[in-house]
């Protein structure tokens, strides 16, 4: 235990380290590891889950869940993350790179991560490599997974285990929504407040673009004149497309560059009904005594048909 | 008639045979309706507060 908390922590770091340093190429992850951090429930009051605080685009997710589970049944909930594969974004360092994807998976209280030795073979190999984890020890209903390659994963597989209600008698037998959130493309704010590359950058001031010069790096140095001389200059980061050139006016927050964000963040809602077999079987039988007492119901009514025919008397 | 002899000759449905039938007819109807009246009644009832021991008495 104290080990697997040392290597979150180590993991924690390096993510971090990476991510906001820029040392890397494969720099393009979605992080649920900043949500975690950030966020005690990554479900606000409104259902606005947390990642869509820095994840600013919206694309959609699509959910595929059992309608109903049987208590301590194992089952997959899948949350499909499309996007266009051939698509790329730029990385921290201005490169095109591929999208990774991540999700979450808010389930009803009770239900947990399925285990190793109940989880399928056909789902193991398909989840391979994929390491999913409860969101916290206050919440292992709330799994979170990623950043994994896109291109390989467009879908998020979560083996679940129903809990007991005979077992915990916190759980009944109930229908109960769930939530999940997926996102592809790198995000937009970083946990410190700052603004990762993937955005449109704003001029600082109102005015003219007197200089524009690109760095070794590729990062572009655009100096902007208002009308009052005063003069600002801003460095916007390698891979950004120029909106602008020089000797253009702009206004105040102008956008100066195309917005890189192909990726973008979804979240849906669905239900799952916690099922108790004996009712079922209680609702067959009864649908089969209701369908007994129709029959009985038409034959009576042959019966006293003919007796109506023979005696002529109705 | 002769027609309504024809009729009689074939099959004629005896006070036996209709009353076994009412009683074929009201046995299921009584259970079918069994099945949505005894649960009715039960949700009226109100649940067992459990038993278990019940409370510990107070020791002074």
């Amino acid at each position: 235990m104290a080990t697997n908390k040392f290597f979150k922590s180590l993991l924690f770091t390096l993510t971090i380290a990476i991510s906001v340093f820029g040392f890397s190429v494969e720099n393009s992850f979605a992080y649920p590891v900043f949500a975690q951090q950030n966020y005690s429930n990554p479900r606000a009051a409104n259902g606005k889950l947390a990642c869509a605080n820095c994840h600013l685009n919206q694309k959609a997710i699509e959910i595929e869940a059992p309608q109903g589970v049987l208590p301590n049944s194992v089952f997959e909930v899948e949350i499909k993350v499309p996007y266009d594969l051939s698509r790329k974004q730029i990385a921290a360092n201005g490169k095109p790179a591929g999208l990774n994807v991540g999700g979450i998976l808010i389930l009803p209280k009770g239900f947990k991560l399925a285990s190793k030795n109940q989880i399928s073979e056909e789902v193991k190999a398909k989840n391979k490599g994929v390491f999913i984890s409860p969101y916290s020890t206050e919440f292992d209903n709330i799994l979170v997974v990623g950043p994994i390659a896109g291109k390989k994963h467009q879908e998020l597989i979560f083996p679940v285990v129903a809990p007991d209600p005979a077992k915990d008698p916190d759980v009944k037998y109930l229908t109960y929504p769930f939530y999940a959130g997926g996102n592809r493309g790198r995000g937009q704010v970083y946990p410190t407040g700052e603004k990762s590359n993937i955005n449109a950058f704003g001029a600082t001031q109102a005015g003219q673009i007197t200089n524009i010069t690109t760095g070794e790096k590729g990062e572009s140095q655009i100096t902007i004149v208002n009308s009052e001389g005063n003069s600002t200059s801003q460095t916007l980061s390698a891979g950004l497309q120029l909106l602008v050139k020089q000797g253009d006016i702009v206004k105040q927050d102008q956008p100066l560059n195309i917005d890189p964000n192909v990726g973008g963040f979804g979240q849906e809602e669905s239900e799952i009904v916690l099922q108790d077999s004996a009712r079922i079987l209680g609702y067959l039988a009864f649908c089969f005594c209701l369908l007994l007492t129709q029959i009985f119901l038409v034959i009576k009514k042959k019966q006293y048909e003919k007796v109506q025919a023979a005696e002529l008397n109705f | 008639p002769v027609s309504m002899a024809a009729a009689e000759g074939e099959l004629y449905i005896d006070q036996n045979r209709r009353n076994l039938m009412n009683l074929i007819l009201v046995g299921s109807a009584a259970v079918t309706v069994g099945g949505l009246a005894v649960p009715y009644i039960l949700f009226f009832l109100p649940p067992g507060s459990g038993g278990g021991g019940g409370g510990s008495p107070a020791k002074d």
